[in-house]
């Protein structure tokens, strides 16, 4: 039998003391999404930046739409010269090697982030390629730059759900280290110099594009004729199968309310991947949806591309071949979609701000050329 | 926590045993069953102890065969301690001496892994029934309440080693929410938090490199090792044992002190009234003073009586014996290895040698007169027992004993204070650390000093400004996530006497 000490010295729990529970471990909270937030790398590519510039400019509903994917929309979109040239404010919501297993998440979380813009366009290189080899950082970029909501627990959950039927090596399993990047970061003071970390502030120069450097010569290795045109149609394997009739799904839930276009932005795509790309072409205008091919049928034919000067390498644009896209991408679009104009706007004064200084860095960029070029021609003779 | 208030109050026992049980099952299935094995012996032997009195004429009759009963419990639980501990060291000797003499039969090594706790929960079992035994209460009749006693959460993993009379009470009564409780369990924990990653984990760092290859330091860097290896294995266990306090604590019930800042303390045997309490304190009422005051220790006295007359040896005869044999058993205790045999010698040896070099301290104060009250002679006491444990300590952490004393030796020789910054941060840890480390040792001996000189910290935080306390306490939980050492490649549940 158990025994009874209510003393008259206990203290019981009375509405206010319970209050004081209640405040004190909000104060906790507060201090751990302060610690969570903080105590974060800076990514290399500075996914974090994009993600709070999105936020941010979802906030202020600026943005008429978004670019989403990894480097085959950062590296060849400008958001800048979109808005210099056509008035339009469309953002790279991109990071490197996304995982495409996670695109849905992405698209999600700009929808509810910026619920007014009118275009969403989906690059999906990452979802031909036989293989993906993002790893852990690929997945970390996106969840731990993403706002702490339903949506990043479920692209935790998802993450490692594929990469767990990809049998994928090398990577931390502990859902918890996802949820709670502080497990893993709360110790990088001891050699992370203070100017990497904390991230909260930052935010894409350029809303999310990266400039790359017009220097290199790629014309012999970029041949658009090599593989001819593959009309061959391949389906994907089952899990990126799965991955990708998800994403369909989400978005032709979405479709009425945005212009959703997938894109398969211009490079030299290998046979077996296009006839992937293909198949989805298939399945995403089955959907009721759009798709614009740089590297087949009508656009690779118009589109005006420039193999000796555009391209960076052989997957990526250079800047001025990513203006040239830009541009091209822009008219495109604007033969459906009736944007606003909004240049000369106050309200985008930061767009216009953001336009100048991708102009003037772009000049030190072509300046660092012409340097290096006749540099070469010297040294050639 | 909700829940276990929530409750009616005479299920919160069972809830208690069901989530003990739980908790322990996370360590493994056959672990349970050395578990459930001591439980059941303890508790029917002790029933068995408790029928005997109850029918038996003679109270002399009843304890002849209680005796018997108790030997028997001894021996059954010790000795499945002492094969899961120590069999494997006793077969390993034994195989080196065959092959001095040239025998080739072979001891076989087991592999065996310790259940969690085993030498706490044993040693908090065997003294229930020592207790039984000595009429201090009765035996516990019901079985799932005695579970509960052996198997209680927050002390399975290293202690404290409870006794019925408290820890059983306590787990019989109603527990009603108490905000005070609930908030000083949550500021004990965080504190054994602190001690725990901010310092010990840290600590551990610079230690393991250093005892790892200590042929690669010099004097300062192995001394800088020692010294934070008698800081970690303190707050390290500290720590563990504050959590553990802390989470019972939330829950309403207490659990005994373990440790009263042992550092502090002018001499061995006061560090050791102050270090590990449970543990001497069970050593002193179940084997020290059974032996100090039985007939052979008492014969011994006489004889030192008579053959050295007036001399203080003479008097303290009785006493040394048993003070090795306890020092004995709480080496092995700690684990089986010549280390901690050595290191239970070496603490008597200070503590015998110090009864009887007694009269000649005392003549050395009054020819030099020294206040021994002084405050300086008492730092001196504290600076001098701390480098005594510290070499104690250096002992059981190296490898072998040799280790342990070329460690000491290159301690107090091979000094190189040049580039010193580079030094102290070439052992694991980086200037950022131990600056962190440095720090957080200031904020433990400020909180120390505190302890000692005014009591409980947690009393006298209740009276500051509302706003005051929390800011502390969520500077305190701020240091803890930011500065402790958990996440990939850590586990807090690694606490150096969960292996004791």
């Amino acid at each position: 039998m158990g025994k009874d000490i209510e003393t008259e010295e206990r203290q019981k729990l009375t509405p206010k003391r319970a209050l004081k529970i209640a405040v004190f471990l909000l104060l906790v909270v507060i201090l751990l999404s302060f610690l969570s937030t903080a105590l974060r790398l800076r990514d290399e590519n500075d996914a974090t930046g994009v993600f709070n510039t999105l936020y941010q400019q979802g906030e202020d509903n600026k943005l008429d739409g978004v670019f989403i994917g990894s480097s085959a929309t950062y590296r060849f979109f400008v958001p800048t010269e979109a808005y210099r040239k056509h008035g339009i404010t469309i953002m790279d919501f991109a990071t490197s090697a996304q995982p495409y297993f996670i695109t849905k998440n992405v698209v999600k979380e700009a929808v509810d982030a910026a619920p007014d813009m009118k275009v969403i366009l989906i690059d999906i290189r990452t979802i031909t390629k036989d293989k993906w080899n993002g790893g852990e950082a690929a997945i970390r970029r996106v969840t731990d730059s993403m706002k702490w909501n339903r949506n990043r627990f479920s692209a935790i959950n998802t993450s490692l759900d594929y990469m767990d039927e990809l049998d994928y090596q090398g990577y931390e399993t502990n859902k918890l280290y996802y949820y709670f990047p502080l497990l893993l970061y709360h110790n990088m003071w001891v050699e992370t110099p203070v100017s990497e970390m904390d991230p909260r502030k930052n935010y894409a120069p350029y809303f999310g594009y990266r400039l790359t450097y017009p220097g290199t010569n790629v014309s012999k290795i970029i041949n658009p004729y090599e593989y001819g045109e593959v009309t061959e149609k391949t389906e994907l394997d089952d899990i990126q199968n799965k991955a990708f009739l998800e994403l369909v799904d989400y978005c032709k839930s979405i479709k009425d309310k945005y212009k959703i276009v997938f894109v398969s932005s211009p490079f030299k795509i290998r046979p077996d991947a296009q006839a992937r790309f293909n198949y989805m072409t298939d399945v995403i205008e089955q959907a009721g949806m759009e798709v614009y091919d740089f590297n087949s049928g009508e656009i690779k034919a118009d589109f005006p591309n420039d193999y000796d000067h555009y391209y960076y390498e052989r997957l990526h644009m250079n800047t001025l071949g990513a203006e040239a896209y830009t541009d091209y991408l822009c008219k495109l679009l604007k033969k459906d979609v009736d944007f606003e104009d909004h240049r000369g706007d106050e309200k985008y004064s930061d767009w216009e701000e953001a336009s100048k200084n991708y102009l003037k860095e772009r000049k030190k960029l072509l300046a660092e050329r012409a340097k290096n070029g006749s540099k070469q021609a010297a040294d050639s003779e | 926590m909700i829940l276990y208030y929530l409750m009616p109050k005479k299920f919160q026992w069972i809830f208690l045993l069901i989530v003990s049980y739980g908790f322990y099952l996370f360590s493994g299935v056959k672990p349970l069953i050395f578990i459930l094995s001591t439980t059941l012996t303890t508790y029917l032997g002790a029933r068995w102890m408790e029928h005997n009195k109850e029918i038996s004429a003679k109270k002399s009759e009843a304890k002849q065969k209680n005796k018997k009963v108790l030997l028997l419990l001894v021996l059954f639980n010790f000795g499945i301690l002492a094969m899961l501990k120590y069999y494997n060291f006793f077969a390993g000797q034994m195989n080196s001496h065959f092959s001095l003499f040239a025998y080739d039969t072979k001891l076989p090594l087991v592999n065996i892994i310790l259940p969690l706790g085993v030498s706490f929960y044993t040693f908090q079992a065997v003294g229930y029934c020592i207790d039984v035994y000595r009429n201090k209460y009765h035996a516990e009749e019901n079985l799932a309440r005695y579970a509960l006693f052996i198997s209680f959460f927050p002390q399975i993993v290293q202690g404290p080693i409870s006794r019925y009379d408290n820890l059983g009470k306590a787990l019989k009564e109603y527990h009603y929410f108490d905000y005070k409780e609930f908030t000083f369990g949550v500021q004990l924990m965080l504190w054994g938090f602190f001690k725990k990653l901010v310092i010990a984990d840290r600590a551990g760092t610079f230690v393991n490199t250093v005892f790892s290859d200590y042929g690669k330091f010099d004097g300062l860097q192995t001394f800088a090792a020692m010294a934070l290896y008698a800081i970690q294995i303190y707050t390290d266990f500290s720590g563990g044992i504050d959590i553990a306090r802390g989470a019972a604590q939330m829950m309403g019930i207490d659990l005994i002190e373990n440790f009263e800042r042992p550092y502090f303390a002018t001499s061995v045997s006061e560090h050791w009234r102050r270090w590990h309490m449970s543990l001497t304190n069970w050593m002193k009422d179940y084997v020290f003073f059974p032996l100090t005051l039985s007939k052979t220790a008492s014969k011994l006295g006489k004889w030192g009586r008579k053959h050295m007359k007036g001399s203080m040896i003479g008097k303290q005869l009785p006493t040394y014996i048993p003070t090795f044999t306890t020092f004995f058993l709480i080496g092995i205790w700690h684990g089986a290895s010549w280390g901690f045999i050595a290191y239970g010698l070496y603490n008597a040896t200070i503590i015998v040698l110090s009864m009887i070099l007694t009269p000649a301290y005392k003549a050395g104060y009054k020819f030099f007169h020294i206040n021994v009250n002084s405050f300086l002679w008492k730092l001196w006491g504290m600076v001098r027992t701390f480098l005594i444990m510290m070499v104690g300590r250096t002992i059981v952490r190296a490898a072998t004993v040799h280790q342990a004393f070329a460690m000491a030796g290159r301690a107090v020789h091979l000094f190189d204070f040049s580039n010193l910054t580079a030094r102290l941060t070439g052992c694991g840890l980086t200037g950022r650390g131990m600056l962190v480390l440095f720090c957080a040792m200031l904020i433990l001996l400020a909180v120390s000093i505190f302890q000692e000189n005014k009591g409980s910290l947690r009393e006298a935080m209740a009276q500051w400004a509302l706003p005051v306390r929390w800011l502390a306490l969520l500077a305190i939980l701020a240091i803890v996530l930011v500065f402790g050492l958990y996440g990939e490649g850590y586990s807090a549940a690694n606490f150096v006497y969960r292996n004791f």
